[in-house]
């Protein structure tokens, strides 16, 4: 009975992830295009866009961005082509994946209600459903980190699935960057809950995985920059209960427009009630669940030690852990409530949850595209068009790293991108993102329209339409407008 | 008993020295009490304070009935160090009184204590009617507010389509309907409360609490961020938990009320509840292990110092310069009456009109116009002082403050503060003639 419950959940949670895969977010974020690029460009070479050989890191926008989730991509660009779609695929499944391991999670450290109560809460809730519908690495790594978690938990270092969950541990330290600073802390709390399992062979093979990694960071110098420039320890404990203020969890979100569902919190407003509920229980009986309050405590550090307040996607492990407390609270209160309560939750959530979908499809696409770098693909579409009869192509955007979306959506060949970009490899960080033909500066019509077989992209404020159809150096002219006939840019050739 | 005595000395010199510029609202407070000065203002609200903290501790210490002396230390000293009491003595003297009065029932008639926290209650949300209709929360509950919203999240949809499809109708009534989004607004104003940002860190944590209302300046700690863990602590040991929920829910009523932006006024009768249980919670802990006071010093020297030096000694990071300048502008008129015969003060920066005539005190009789001047487009009276913001001698614009006024005006004096008050007009008060 519970697997078939268990299905009909992965079903609901699929749905919820799979459904408008590529129109929301309404456009693939830099982030993501650079993934999805750096995917195409191993596949086709076996290098990323810099010409590195098979990398452990991805320096992409000199972040260095961990390259595992480009790993996964490979199959997918392959099938698929390079698309959204075939880019957000990896992270969907993780989520599908999420919601496994937080039922068998609970189960272990509950019981089978608890466990099909927060199976069925990370399905739906908005955090788990968001970050699941963009490429965020930080979802496939808790995929990975919750894996680990089960396995260990399971196995209690007794046999070898112990070393699986160690191996899936070690693993998500190569698809994010929190991962890396959470998985000592884990692995410290699991030793001291089953310390008198734990045998040598397990220290050594995580070191063994590990070694990687740690190696790389020490001859890529630049790749601890990203850290060196998030980390701030000034303030480290308001920050840390910042991730526990109710506020955060269940009314305003975070101020990172893309880390979060317009109107919704991380949670569902609903579930403060069964959350407080949870916790009082479990601190109640905090010597039951140490283990798991350990977990819980851990798990905020490493959005903690960086400067912002409240960064969801640092610490996505911590609300996979709040969905079972949830879980928790729900199970324990619900023979204490009458049914009519019960009527009521469910008369107030599915109008939540009917909300969170027209949210994802229609107010996310629309009214929160500016915040996704729309207008790419349209643009580049136009280009790729033309491209081939000009020499020269001048690009203004207000949007940062352009040439990453160039690059995606036309599908440019990297072997060809690793050759022109060689001399970039040394200027770190990279200043200059012109490539091959082109180039990105604002144009200036009153000199740019002496050009020669040069196609020139910009808004109407700087490519006004009534002075660049009377110029006689004209030879192609178009208007981009999005899917609502908003002007994107004026794209003019020149003779 | 040495350490209250430090602490008390400690607060009185700063509040001489240091004391942070006062709001309009402690000016017409002030007024009312026969003009009193500000020092001697502030002071009455410490010595209330000193009261207040005095009748929690004897409060605490009966319904404990333990540790006694601890008990009453550790109370008396929570109470006068809190930040949130700070305030309140410092720039709430409404609140300051209704509190001692609330502590003063509650400690003569303990019997009386639900009807003394309603009455309260009853009272401040009177005065904030009074003082702040413009923020009455549930005045958005209004089913014609309540519509306008569905309407307006509706639209939305059907511009996302491009104005091709309407969803059905029996979907749009499920998901959006009015009892539901007033369910959700109140329940998501009660869960604003729980706002741990807010209570401990609102100046650096200022990029995610914007998203509540809250506005840029005004916002002070209420809580040590170490104050959060005892208070839950202290809730979960505490026995009498029915008792603490049904007092606290009567004290969040004007919070409720209104919006959340005035949270550190409509919520302070909580202030005495969270400490209770901090108090609480300590007297649970065995402070007689050396590694505990260390680590207890530890973490409490440092946010001790980093508060109160936020409070008295940076005033400008969390206020306004509007009480600064109505204050120097003042008192530099008063330093000058008998040099200059008539003064034209602009009221662009603040309500100088009504402030002006405390801090002259009973010497008022002075020739003064409250006007606004533009000396770019005018000319100046002769013998004339002219006091206002640097766009109003220069004109508008950016970095007004290296420019010289015009109109054959000489600069007398500036008064410099970090912000501007009013977009593009300076960050400084001019003086000139």
């Amino acid at each position: 009975m519970d697997r078939k419950i268990v299905a009909i959940i992965l079903i609901i949670g699929a749905l919820l992830r799979f459904s408008f895969l590529a129109k929301s977010p309404p456009s693939l974020n830099w982030d993501e295009a650079a993934l999805g690029y750096n995917a195409y460009s191993i596949l086709k070479t076996g290098k990323d866009e810099f010409g590195t050989k098979l990398p452990i890191f991805l320096r992409s926008f000199d972040d260095y961005k961990p390259a595992l989730y480009s790993y996964t991509l490979i199959p997918f660009v392959k099938f698929l082509g390079l698309s959204e779609t075939a880019v957000r695929i990896p992270s969907a499944i993780a989520g599908i994946f999420t919601i496994l391991f937080v039922y068998l999670i609970s189960k272990s450290l509950f019981n089978s209600k608890v466990g099909i109560i927060a199976g069925f809460l990370v399905a739906i809730e908005p955090w788990s459903v968001h970050f699941s519908r963009a490429a965020f690495e930080t979802n496939f790594a808790l995929s990975l980190y919750l894996g680990g978690i089960y396995f260990i938990l399971k196995s209690k270092f007794k046999n070898w699935l112990a070393f699986l969950g160690i191996f899936l541990l070690a693993l998500s330290t190569y698809a994010y960057q929190a991962e890396k600073i959470l998985f000592v802390p884990t692995l410290i709390v699991f030793i001291l809950n089953f310390k008198k399992n734990l045998r040598k062979s397990h220290i050594f093979f995580a070191l063994m995985l590990l070694t990687p990694l740690i190696y790389n960071h020490i001859a890529i110098k630049e790749s601890l920059s990203r850290l060196g420039s998030t980390i701030y320890l000034g303030g480290i404990l308001p920050r840390f209960f910042s991730y526990f203020s109710p506020i955060n969890l269940f009314v305003r979100g975070s101020p990172e427009p893309t880390q979060e569902i317009f109107g919704f919190g991380t949670f569902y407003l609903i579930e403060f009630f069964f959350w407080i509920y949870g916790f009082y229980l479990l601190v109640k009986k905090h010597n039951d669940y140490k283990l798991f309050l350990f977990l819980i405590l851990v798990s905020p550090i490493p959005g903690a030690i960086t400067w912002n307040w409240f960064y969801p996607a640092r610490v996505l492990p911590l609300f996979a852990f709040f969905s079972i407390v949830i879980a928790y609270g729900i199970t324990e209160i619900t023979t204490k409530l009458p049914k009519i309560f019960w009527i009521m939750v469910i008369f107030i959530s599915i109008p939540s949850v009917l909300n969170l979908i027209t949210n994802l499809l229609f107010y996310l696409p629309y009214q929160e595209r500016g915040n996704w770098q729309y207008g790419m693909k349209e643009v580049v579409q136009e280009i790729v068009k033309k491209e081939s009869s000009y020499k020269k192509i001048i690009f203004e955007t207000k949007t940062a790293q352009p040439h990453i979306f160039i690059l995606f959506y036309s599908k440019y060949d990297p072997v060809k991108y690793q050759e022109e970009t060689k001399s970039l490899v040394n200027e770190k960080p990279r200043k200059n993102f012109n490539f091959g033909k082109f180039t990105f500066r604002d144009v200036y019509w009153e000199s740019d329209k002496y050009l020669e077989q040069t196609l020139l992209l910009a808004p109407e404020s700087s490519l006004p339409k009534d002075k660049v159809k009377s110029s006689s150096n004209l030879n192609y002219f178009s208007e981009v407008n999005d899917f609502w006939a908003n002007p994107l840019s004026n794209v003019v050739g020149l003779k | 008993m040495l350490a209250i005595i430090f602490t008390i000395l400690a607060k009185l010199s700063l509040l001489i020295f240091k004391s942070p510029p006062m709001e309009m609202s402690e000016i017409e407070i002030a007024k009312l009490l026969f003009n009193i000065p500000p020092v001697a203002f502030r002071a009455l609200g410490l010595a209330v304070s000193i009261f207040s903290s005095y009748l929690f501790a004897l409060i605490t210490v009966r319904i404990l009935k333990s540790k006694r002396k601890f008990i009453f230390i550790a109370s008396f000293l929570l109470c006068f160090i809190s930040p949130w009491q700070n305030l309140i003595f410092t720039f709430l003297p409404i609140q300051n009184l209704l509190l001692l009065l609330l502590l003063l029932v509650i400690y003569l008639k303990p019997k009386w204590t639900v009807i003394a926290l309603s009455s309260v209650t009853a009272i401040s949300i009177l005065f904030f009617i009074s003082t702040e209709k413009d923020y009455i929360f549930i005045s958005s509950l209004k089913p014609s507010k309540l519509g306008f919203e569905i309407n307006e999240r509706q639209k939305i949809d059907f511009l996302a389509v491009n104005k091709k499809y309407v969803l059905p109708s029996i979907f749009r009534k499920i998901t959006y309907n009015k009892p539901v989004l007033a369910f959700n607004k109140i329940v998501g104003h009660f869960v604003s409360f729980f706002d741990f940002d807010y209570w401990a860190s609102p100046v650096d944590s200022y990029a995610i609490i914007k998203l509540s209302g809250y506005s840029p300046k005004g916002n002070t700690p209420l809580l040590y961020f170490w104050e959060i863990p005892l208070i839950f602590l202290g809730l979960i040991l505490f026995k009498n938990k029915k008792k603490i929920f049904i007092l606290s829910l009567l004290t969040l009523i004007p919070f409720m009320i209104f919006e959340t932006k005035l949270f550190s006024k409509t919520a302070y009768m909580i202030s005495p509840i969270f400490l209770f249980l901090e108090v609480f919670a300590l007297s649970k802990i065995d402070f007689s292990k050396s590694f505990i006071k260390v680590a207890a010093a530890i973490v409490i020297l440092p946010s001790l110092f980093s508060y109160y030096r936020l409070f008295f000694i940076t005033p400008e990071v969390y206020q306004t310069p509007q009480g600064y300048y109505l204050k120097k502008v003042s008192l530099w008129i008063n330093k000058n009456r008998d040099n200059y015969q008539h003064f034209i003060v602009s009221p662009t920066f603040g309500p100088i009109p009504k402030a002006l005539p405390y801090y002259l005190g009973k010497n008022n009789n002075l020739n003064i116009s409250f006007q606004n001047f533009d000396l770019k487009n005018n000319r100046p009276e002769p013998n004339t002082i002219y006091i206002g913001l640097p766009g109003e001698f220069v004109g508008r614009g950016k970095d007004l403050e290296n420019k010289e006024p015009l109109g054959g005006i000489k600069l007398l004096d500036k008064i410099r503060a970090n912000e501007e008050i009013v977009f593009e007009y300076g960050k400084e008060i001019w003086i000139g003639k």
